[in-house]
């Protein structure tokens, strides 16, 4: 996985409404990107699941 | 009670003296507001004293004694919560500017049952800013650990456990997400325990995370917060997640020894390569002392244990981020420097991690339950180290740095028992070369705190840790 930058990480926050300072932008990318990573590890052990979803019939069965 | 100290003493002394009329409510009550009142400039472990309604109430619970009725164990002991936990009329900050002025109109669940029991309210405790992590410049004050002024508590329930430590007030609650009352429990050489998920209502907490939130009780030993976990549990119809399941009777578990008791040593959490030398051999010891007074221990191995610091903040961040959200889009610097940092980095984690995440927790869950099915309780260190300088940076050097120091690291021993609900518990178990406490933990069954209480009382018994006392 590659490294974020901090500009993708702010233009992240802005899309969510978020403003991250420019002293909180180095520490809050190290924090994302630590995470993302640890994160990525749990699709590792647990595959998303393969079941197809469920078919919606409007009028029932 | 001449030539003693009554703020010195435990629940259950202050308790039998008060039975034998050898003291009051109230003289117990004004040996704790002097001894905080002389104390509390150094570890800033109380944000809020009510002394004269501390008075008050322990003049009623004299006179309720006087004309015979007691309530119980707890009649006219003083205790002190986490400004977390609604207090009526009383100022809750959450250990945050964003809610200086916030004052309850009723108690939390918990608060309510001690009053009910007759213990006598002393006042608020200072935390860890909204609970979410370290504070750098906490509002209400430094929380100082009382057996080294230059060392963190811990947190979230920082004051909690130190207020016990120093010996400002004999009982605390604290609240526990993801080790918030185990953590300062250790480092500040206390007992703490997070009960079962549903066990103790959260009503009137003001939590981070649903998911994993607990409040549960602190003291200078495990029949203390038997008495007061007795006090706490039980269903709440204010709080639709408690259990209906019928409360075991913790103080009677008490003194029933460890013969014949199976304990597993985590193998995963023992080989930790975050979990510093010198705790490793204070739990090892802790563990043959336990053998050697009858109980048998085992390895046991819990696989995903190693992913459960991933796993909690997959779903803790997430929620903890949704939680405070209005606050960091309208008042971010009224919000300190390291929550407000860890509030936006939780604000960005994809909500599809989630599914993922519980799919796993429900895994780590069976887990631990099938390790629970070989013996009776699990152990473990509660802390990777003890309690390290009080930060005055927090800065985060690197992406390894974030995640051993910011983000999961301290917490991972603790948090896999929020992820999976069981009830999890505290004991001092030694003390390190420069003499800072260290805490084993003792993880129980499903609504089985009678256990982890039992074990943990034996351990006690059989060790000299709670005799010692911090000198302030």
């Amino acid at each position: 996985m590659d490294d974020l930058t901090p500009e993708q990480v702010k233009r992240m926050a802005a899309a969510i409404g978020l403003f991250i300072a420019d002293d909180d932008l180095e520490d809050v990318t190290f924090r994302l990107g630590a995470t993302l990573e640890h994160l990525a590890a749990l699709d590792r052990l647990e595959p998303p699941d393969p079941a197809p979803p469920a078919i919606l019939e409007p009028d029932g069965p | 009670m001449s030539g003693v100290d009554l703020a010195l003493l435990g629940v259950g002394a202050l308790s039998d003296a008060l039975r034998r009329r050898e003291v009051s409510s109230e003289e117990i009550v004004r040996a704790c507001l002097a001894r905080i009142e002389s104390l509390n400039p150094k570890l800033a472990a109380f944000v809020t004293v009510c002394a004269e309604a501390a008075v008050r109430a322990a003049r009623r619970a004299d006179g309720e004694l006087a004309r015979g009725r007691s309530r119980g164990p707890l009649h006219g002991i003083p205790f002190a919560v986490k400004d977390a936990l609604w207090t009526k009329g009383v100022r809750t900050t959450n250990g945050s500017r964003l809610f200086e002025d916030f004052v309850p109109t009723e108690d939390a669940t918990v608060v309510a049952r001690l009053r009910a029991a007759g213990a006598v309210l002393l006042g608020k405790l200072n935390m860890m800013e909204i609970g979410f992590g370290p504070t750098l410049r906490p509002p209400f004050g430094v929380p100082r650990n009382p057996w080294n002024l230059e060392r963190t508590t811990g947190g979230s329930s920082s004051g909690s456990a130190s207020a016990v430590a120093a010996r400002l007030v004999p009982l605390t609650l604290g609240a526990d997400t993801g080790g918030s009352i185990r953590l300062p429990a250790a480092l500040c050489g206390v007992v703490g325990l997070k009960p079962t998920r549903g066990r103790v209502s959260r009503y009137g907490l003001m939590g981070i995370c649903p998911s994993f939130d607990a409040a549960g009780p602190l003291a200078a030993s495990a029949s203390d917060c038997a008495v007061a976990l007795a006090a706490i549990a039980g269903h709440d119809r204010k709080d639709p997640t408690t259990t209906r399941a019928a409360v075991d009777d913790y103080t009677g578990a008490i003194g029933e020894g460890l013969a014949g008791v199976r304990i597993g040593v985590v193998e995963e959490l023992m080989k930790s390569a975050l979990l510093c030398p010198e705790v490793r051999g204070l739990v090892a010891n802790a563990v043959a002392a336990l053998e050697k007074a009858g109980a048998r221990a085992e390895q046991i191995s819990i696989p995903l244990i190693d992913h459960a610091s991933a796993i909690y903040v997959a779903i803790a961040e997430p929620e903890g981020a949704a939680r405070f959200r209005p606050y960091l889009l309208t008042r971010p610097h009224d919000i300190d420097v390291l929550p407000r940092r860890r509030l936006l980095s939780a604000s960005l984690i994809p909500a599809s991690v989630i599914p993922c995440a519980r799919r796993l927790g429900e895994r780590l869950r069976a887990q631990v339950d099938e390790a629970l099915r070989a013996v009776d309780v699990l152990v473990s260190p509660a802390t990777p180290s003890a309690a390290p300088p009080i930060a005055t940076t927090g800065r985060v050097e690197s992406k390894e740095d974030a995640w051993t120091t910011a983000v999961a690291g301290r917490s991972l021993f603790t948090n896999p028992f929020n992820i999976t609900g069981h009830p999890a518990l505290t004991v001092p178990c030694g003390f390190t070369a420069e003499d800072l406490p260290v805490g084993l933990q003792v993880i129980g069954r499903y609504y089985r705190e009678a256990d982890v209480l039992r074990v943990a009382a034996a351990y006690e018994s059989i060790t000299p840790w709670r005799a010692r006392r911090p000198e302030v």
